[in-house]
């Protein structure tokens, strides 16, 4: 999910930022490709292999049971994961500008 | 009540061929034919309407928490997903063609992902046929140091050449050429997603 130089897949980055809202699984999955516009559709099984390391890392957290489907929302950790790495995107976009534009 | 047309199909797949078998069961429904229903190379399938339902084999291992399998298995129920059947570490799935397909195009990660639980099920397999080529091994050797009946003696060296020759056959020439499949189909995988650096 996480390559060496830490940088998020897209959707990691998506999964992240759309749990800043508590949400369950196929709200995530309808949610990510709106965003997207159609062009990241994850599956049910890529999305829960996922959910489970994203857990495992502690970004984000199940919320307590209510009914049988299970919400999912961002840690403080996940939080600041996510600001790193627009922080870094932002950086990359800068930059690529600044230097084909000159 | 309305009755049920249903048929039952044998058909043989190896673990390698999974995307052929998928393509097969999605054929079937396309003409009407909606899987319910998998055994040991048995396919029961229920007449619908052509084209109601679209499926998709993934794999579980058997070895799964319980928990952590039925937390799966809700997971997909929750995805408008069900499981119509399971066979050794397969599990059938189908969902409604209406609510879109199952995957993105093209995912090679998730493919990845997917051949990769395939390779280490063959792995898997083929260790557990050494394991009960060891014992076997173990077992006659018993025989021919602490027994002396020459009949027994002749029994169990048939019996040994016997399992030896079809677990030789059984490696070399199924699982073997299933593993090489499989690991080229990682390799070529690995080579699509074609990360620099």
């Amino acid at each position: 999910m996480n390559n060496a130089n830490n940088a998020l897949t897209e959707a990691v980055f998506y999964i992240l930022l759309v749990l800043t809202e508590p949400k369950h699984g196929y709200g995530i999955m309808q949610q990510v490709q709106e965003l997207s516009h159609g062009r990241l559709s994850l599956s049910a099984g890529t999305l829960y292999g996922a959910l489970a390391s994203l857990q495992e890392k502690g970004w984000i957290e199940p919320l307590p049971e209510e009914g049988r489907k299970k919400e999912y929302r961002i840690t403080v950790l996940g939080r600041s994961v996510l600001e790193q790495e627009l922080a870094r995107l932002n950086e990359l976009v800068t930059n690529g500008f600044a230097r084909l534009n000159r | 009540m309305e009755e049920q047309i249903t048929k039952r199909v044998w058909r043989f797949w190896t673990i390698a061929e999974y995307e052929q078998e998928e393509q097969w069961i999605n054929e079937m429904a396309r003409d009407g034919w909606a899987l319910t229903a998998v055994g040991f190379c048995r396919f029961i399938f229920r007449r619908t309407r052509p084209g109601e339902f679209i499926y998709k084999l993934d794999m579980v291992e058997r070895t799964t928490q319980d928990e952590v399998k039925e937390s799966y298995f809700n997971f997909l129920t929750e995805c408008g997903i069900r499981i119509v059947g399971e066979y050794k570490d397969w599990i059938y799935l189908q969902k409604r063609a209406a609510d879109g397909p199952f995957d993105m195009k093209n995912d090679t990660y998730a493919k990845l992902r997917k051949v990769n639980k395939i390779y280490s099920f063959a792995i898997r397999t083929i260790c557990r046929l050494l394991r009960i080529f060891m014992v076997q091994i173990m077992l006659f050797s018993m025989v021919e140091l602490f027994v002396e009946d020459p009949g027994i003696i002749d029994f169990s060296r048939g019996m040994m050449a016997g399992i030896g020759i079809g677990s030789v056959i059984a490696l070399t020439l199924i699982w073997v050429p299933i593993v090489k499949k499989l690991r080229r189909q990682v390799n070529k995988l690995i080579d699509e997603i074609g990360v620099i650096i």
